[in-house]
């Protein structure tokens, strides 16, 4: 079957004339043969919009086309757009409708035809014209006003202040990010794993014969093969010791459908998926442990049989007596139930990693898809053996990871191993279907909490018990991740008495990973419960949340699990958002289209607090910057940060322009290399304008110190004199008298080859930076399709002092999407033998511009006592938007009696809902037992 | 997700393709505009010796309209919400073809990819039932089918191995129509209805909710009868019980979906009178 074919055709302009196999798709074929890398695959199956081209003048998905196809046709890629100067690109650039960027080439295709076809494109047409371009990061926003503001400039939202555009955009909007799959060095061998299809079961037969003798094969390895040969497999020894060992591939046991079997090496992926097909495998099924309830007494059935139990964790926090006694006795007892669904991080760029090993050098060379390139880097050191000097890590374009790329995945280091056995340069692209199945899954949390309230209201006590599901090979989160949310349940409110329950247990699933807001759960389940506790209670959920929220006279507060929340603004927040909502006419319109027309509208509001900037959580609560003069007198900044869309190179370059009194553009970002920046904590946990900018200002602190010397020596006025200001440095009373930075970097590289001003910054953060927010909406739920709108989205929070309010805002919006999509869309699924159902993004639906609505911001800047005053907000949304809208349907729901108590609210739970709100007789609610 | 090898044929007339499918029996694939097969090919969830492309099959993509509205297999859904032809035919098709998927799919999909690629819960083939449309396969002969008889079942067909979908027809007909969709945005489905209410003839399908598009015979009647769109939803379910489906969320939907696309209809059908 090795036919080729002569295809000729017209790329960018230019004709191209090559050889290849009929299976080559045009996608792989611009890709691979072409190089023009622009192109993203993040399906193959047509539903992500990534790969769209255009072809004979209209746009095509070129992972569904194949090379052959376009045979006399005329391409055009985003290369072949005016790059930057494009009014679409300029109009993504002004308005962040960029983040990490690898969406934003098939945008740019589209929204090119879109604008082509519909010069004056309303908000809705712009809205179905680009529903087939996912984004998993802006929440649209920024995409829907850029497509308007290029059809339109007069429709440009207008100045932005503080909020300079991102400087990431112009390789992005070009097409020359460089992602894990652009980075192919010559002699790339490729990497496709065999995966167990079944969920619990002994391998009794792994033959791999085939598959060695397929032409073109270069290796295939099992367990035999890797598992002797590799270190602690732990992605950082910060997390719990899993007994039993994780271990690159299964040997005896599968323990979920995805764990990796084998893994092939072949000179292209279309071989090397042949390869796997020819792997015989057969493996004795045995039934699998996947309900997490059941799971916990199960001594028949185990994921380890030799631990005796499913149990991974327990921490009980006790109910002390005043507790209890509350519990029993208080006027008002409330039991409620919160259940959230396993969903996936499902980030527009899967996983992958190109991993190169010189046994001449004893050097490996790695670059991954990471949020921490260093602690990649001392993960492949320890898994591989090679020493940690001898490994280098770079990531530079990170498509977004949402958590699921902050610490190395078992598939990364194997992969990394593999390449240290053969010597050879393996790289390894996860398919779509691996990252949904294969790669970390979240949430799946079980709340069951306990509520006691004197007659006004007020919240006396509470008791969580909290069920998580870990899956079949326990990553924690970061280190205590589970126990956490039981730690901060209390949130922004005034509860005296508190206590909670944590267990977590393993089950024959997809290992549980972290996903933004580890500890989101603590906000979802708490202000879903609250709903119900207002419902049961018989109070408006505003009222019963004015009458327990903290007011800033409260604060400091001491939490019943002694944390201590200060500098927020809670009850602000709330007040910031009914206001917006109009929340009393809501209120009254709600119950108007009730009586009239029968229609059901909902109200929902949620408070979260997002503890950020987390001291206690080695190795991420500190970081370092390496400041450096040129010679030409701009500033590099070295970090151990990632591209991962968060606008660090943008955001970070402000903090020390601001501190140096530079011109942005003097400051330049190097990030994303192990060899060129110092050891730091990656970019995750909220912790990058906290840390990260407290690790630059001490930095900038310290050259400051430096060039003042210096300059008061050229200036010959003591250093007390000088001050940086508007680009050099300057006598404080001769205005006239000044040195600039390149005159100072030049006189240290006097001092000999290689000498640089430059400075070290470090920062380690305090116990805890809280930032926080108020999330409102209004819904419609339609009775009879079961289906939610969103009418209104209100934002009001509080992050302290804004680096730039874009960036803010753009983190805000798509953690708020992501949110809306376990609200009411995401869910990962399991047959009842524990098979995947949710393979793709068409059985994976996250939400597309149609689903996504506009978020109206209110912005509070209460400075966090850090250097610069702020506070970390990048997963928050997420954790609020998910409790908003289940909040609003289920308010919705209430008004005819039909209840909810697990997400996702699809139409399916909504029209279950109703109908058993039909067949249920209203009967007065028994006071629920104490808990045990 | 990169598929298995094949062989790969363009033929330039659809009796090439026939040829070559006769030659092949069994162990070819036509390939269209490729959105439901290339998918499938890349999992490997189906595997096929040869494709046959038929992009490049200039006689079986056009519009043409004599006493039938008739239209090329290889037609891409694009053209069909474009075609002014299209549009005074079959409004109904050019409609639902916008329902079908994104513009970067639709730019590509064809109208006989869809219908043979026989989706259960996609709109095309519910549309071609509910506009009596009959389409005509070549093997090494020609028949022709009424649509409700080309549906056999979920992604079945009454095409055999030697046979392609070449054309399809569709009456043309004065006639008040809608169609619902849940969720209602272009792409996947989970169930729908479509209705046409064109003087005496008046006709409801349901899809998602069954393996082929059905229609109510029951719900028909009562709506011939002067049914409320509520009770002719009612009549429906009757009907999904007595086709077997079994009780589940998508029927509901239908249901929701049915009454949602009977008040649209007879509010425009009400407005066409007015205007006639």
């Amino acid at each position: 079957m090795a036919e080729r074919m002569t295809v000729e055709m017209k790329v960018n302009g230019r004709p191209v004339r090559a050889e290849v196999s009929p299976r080559t798709s045009l996608a792989d074929f611009l890709r691979e043969e072409r190089r023009l890398t622009a192109t993203q695959l993040a399906c193959e199956e047509g539903v992500c919009g990534a790969c769209t081209v255009s072809m004979d003048g209209a746009t095509v998905l070129s992972c569904l086309v194949l090379a052959v196809q376009a045979e006399g046709a005329e391409v055009w890629t985003a290369e072949g757009l005016d790059g930057a100067a494009a009014p679409l690109a300029e109009a993504l650039h002004a308005e962040h409708g960029i983040q990490c960027g690898y969406c934003t080439p098939g945008i740019l295709m589209r929204g090119g035809e879109l604008l082509k076809e519909q010069p004056a494109p309303s908000e809705r047409d712009i809205r179905l014209g680009l529903c087939g371009n996912l984004c998993r990061c802006t929440g649209y926003a920024g995409i829907v006003e850029a497509v308007a503001a290029a059809a339109d400039p007069a429709a440009a939202p207008g100045e932005r202040g503080a909020a300079p555009a991102r400087r990431e955009d112009e390789r992005l909007l070009a097409g020359r990010g460089e992602f894990v799959n652009d980075v192919s060095p010559p002699g790339t061998l490729h990497v496709a794993f065999l995966r167990s299809t079944v969920a619990a079961g002994r391998i009794t037969r792994l033959e791999t014969g085939a598959a060695r003798a397929l032409e073109g094969v270069v290796a295939v390895f099992t367990a035999a093969d890797l598992n002797p040969r590799a270190g602690d497999m732990r992605p950082t020894p910060l997390l719990n010791a899993a007994e039993p060992p994780l271990l690159p591939l299964a040997a005896d046991r599968v323990r979920f459908a995805g764990e990796p079997l084998a893994l092939v090496v072949a000179g292209d992926r279309y071989l090397a998926a042949d390869a796997v097909d020819l792997i015989e495998v057969e493996i004795e099924p045995e039934p699998p442990v996947l309900d997490p309830g059941g799971a916990v007494e199960d001594t028949d059935r185990l994921v380890y049989a030799e631990t005796g139990s499913n149990l991974y964790q327990e921490l009980t926090s006790p109910i002390r007596p005043k507790l209890r006694r509350a519990l029993e006795d208080a006027p008002q007892v409330v039991r409620a139930t919160s259940r959230q669904q396993r969903q996936a991080n499902a980030p527009l760029e899967t996983r992958g990693v190109v991993a190169s090993y010189d046994p001449d050098t004893g050097e490996l060379v790695a670059s991954l898809s990471t949020q921490n390139p260093h602690e990649a880097k001392l993960a492949i050191s320890r898994v591989s053996g090679v020493p940690a000097e001898q490994v280098r890590v770079t990531a530079r374009d990170v498509g977004g990871s949402f958590g699921l790329k902050v610490w190395t995945g078992r598939d990364e280091l194997t992969v990394a191993l593999a390449a240290r056995v053969l010597g050879r340069t393996l790289k390894w692209i996860e398919t779509r279907q691996e990252n949904l199945t294969a790669s970390g899954h979240a949430r799946m949390d079980v709340g069951e909490a306990t509520f006691a309230l004197d007659e006004q209201g007020r919240i006396l006590g509470c008791h969580l018990d909290h069920l998580e599901d870990t899956g079949a090979y326990p990553l924690g989160v970061v280190g205590k991740a589970g126990p956490f949310v039981g730690m901060v349940f209390t949130g922004p409110y005034r509860i005296p008495l508190h206590a909670f329950r944590f267990r977590s247990v393993r089950t024959n699933t997809c290992p549980r990973g972290a996903y933004r807001g580890p500890w989101a759960f603590a906000t979802v389940a708490r202000e879903q419960m609250l709903d119900e506790v207002a419902r049961a209670v018989g109070m408006d959920p505003l009222e019963l949340r004015r009458r327990n929220v903290l007011g800033p006279d409260e604060l400091p507060y001491t939490m019943p699990t002694r944390l201590v929340l200060d500098h927020v603004t809670p009850a602000q927040t709330l007040e910031e958002v009914a206001a917006r909502l109009d929340y009393p006419e809501v209120r009254l319109r709600q119950r108007r289209l009730l009586a009239e027309e029968g229609r059901l509208i909902g109200v929902g509001i949620a408070i979260g607090l997002e503890p950020s900037s987390i001291g206690t959580m080695q190795p991420i609560d500190r970081d370092t910057a390496r400041l450096r003069v040129e010679l030409d007198g701009t500033i590099t900044a070295y970090l151990a940060t990632g591209a991962g869309g968060q606008g660090v190179e943008t955001t970070m370059a402000q903090v020390v322009a601001a501190e140096l009194d530079v011109d942005l553009d003097a400051v330049r970002v190097v990030q994303g290399d192990t060899d060129a920046t110092p050891y730091g904590r990656g970019t995750g946990a909220s912790g990058t304008a906290v840390i990260t900018g407290s690790a630059c200002r001490a930095a900038a602190a310290e050259l400051l110190t430096m060039a003042k010397e210096l300059a008061a020596e050229h200036l010959g006025v003591p250093a007390e004199r000088v001050e940086p200001r508007r680009g050099v440095l300057a006598d404080r009373q001769d205005p006239g008298a000044a040195v600039s930075w390149a005159e100072l970097a030049k006189t240290v590289s006097a001092h000999g080859p290689g000498e640089r001003l430059e400075a070290l910054g470090r920062y380690k953060a305090p116990p805890m930076t809280w930032s926080n927010a108020c999330h409102g909406c209004v819904v419609e739920v339609d009775r009879e399709l079961g289906t939610v709108r969103i009418e209104r989205y209100v934002v009001a929070e509080d992050c302290g002092r804004m680096i730039n309010a874009k960036v803010v805002e753009g983190q805000i919006a798509g953690g708020v999407l992501q949110g809306i999509g376990g609200a009411l869309l995401e869910e990962v699924r399991y047959d009842a033998q524990g098979r995947p159902l949710t393979r793709g993004l068409a059985e994976y639906a996250v939400p597309t511009t149609l689903e996504a609505p506009a978020i109206e911001f209110v912005h509070i800047e209460t400075p966090s006592p850090t250097p610069g005053g702020h506070k970390g907000m990048g997963q928050g949304g997420a954790a609020g938007a998910l409790a908003c809208v289940f909040n609003a349907v289920a308010d919705a729901l209430a008004q005819v009696g039909a209840r909810v108590d697990r997400t996702p609210l699809d139409p399916a739970r909504i029209l279950t809902a109703f109908a058993e709100a039909g067949s249920r007789s209203p009967r007065p609610a028994a006071r629920p037992p104490s808990p045990s | 997700m990169k598929p298995a090898p094949f062989a790969y044929r363009a033929p330039t007339s659809s009796a090439q393709a026939i040829a070559l499918l006769a030659e092949h029996r069994g162990r070819a694939r036509l390939l269209a505009g490729g959105q439901a097969l290339m998918p499938l090919l890349a999992s490997r969830q189906v595997r096929s010796p040869l494709l046959i492309d038929l992009n490049r099959v200039p006689d079986l993509a056009f519009v043409s309209r004599a006493e039938r509205l008739r239209i090329g297999a290889l037609t891409r859904l694009r053209r069909l919400e474009a075609d002014p032809v299209v549009r005074a035919g079959a409004p109904l098709l050019a409609a639902a073809a916008a329902l079908a998927g994104p513009v970067q799919v639709r730019n590509r999909a064809t109208l006989g990819g869809a219908l043979a690629h026989a989706d259960p819960a996609a709109e095309l083939p519910a549309v071609a039932v509910a506009l009596d449309a009959r389409v005509e396969l070549r093997g090494s002969g020609v028949r022709h089918l009424p649509a409700a008889d080309f549906f056999r079942g979920a992604h079945q067909t009454a095409l055999d191995d030697g046979e392609l979908l070449a054309a399809i027809e569709f009456p043309l007909r004065e006639a008040a129509f809608a169609i619902e969709k849940i969720p209602a945005r272009p792409g996947h489905a989970l169930a729908g209805a479509v209705v046409v209410l064109g003087g005496e003839d008046r006709r409801l399908v349901l899809f998602g909710a069954g393996p082929v598009p059905l229609r109510p015979a029951r719900a028909e009647a009562a709506l011939a009868g002067g049914a409320a769109p509520a009770e002719v939803a009612e009549a429906a379910m009757a009907d999904l019980d007595a086709a077997g489906v079994p009780e589940d969320v998508t029927r509901a939907l239908a249901r929701g979906a049915l009454t949602r696309a009977l008040d649209r209809a007879r509010a425009t059908a009400r407005n066409q009178v007015d205007h006639g």
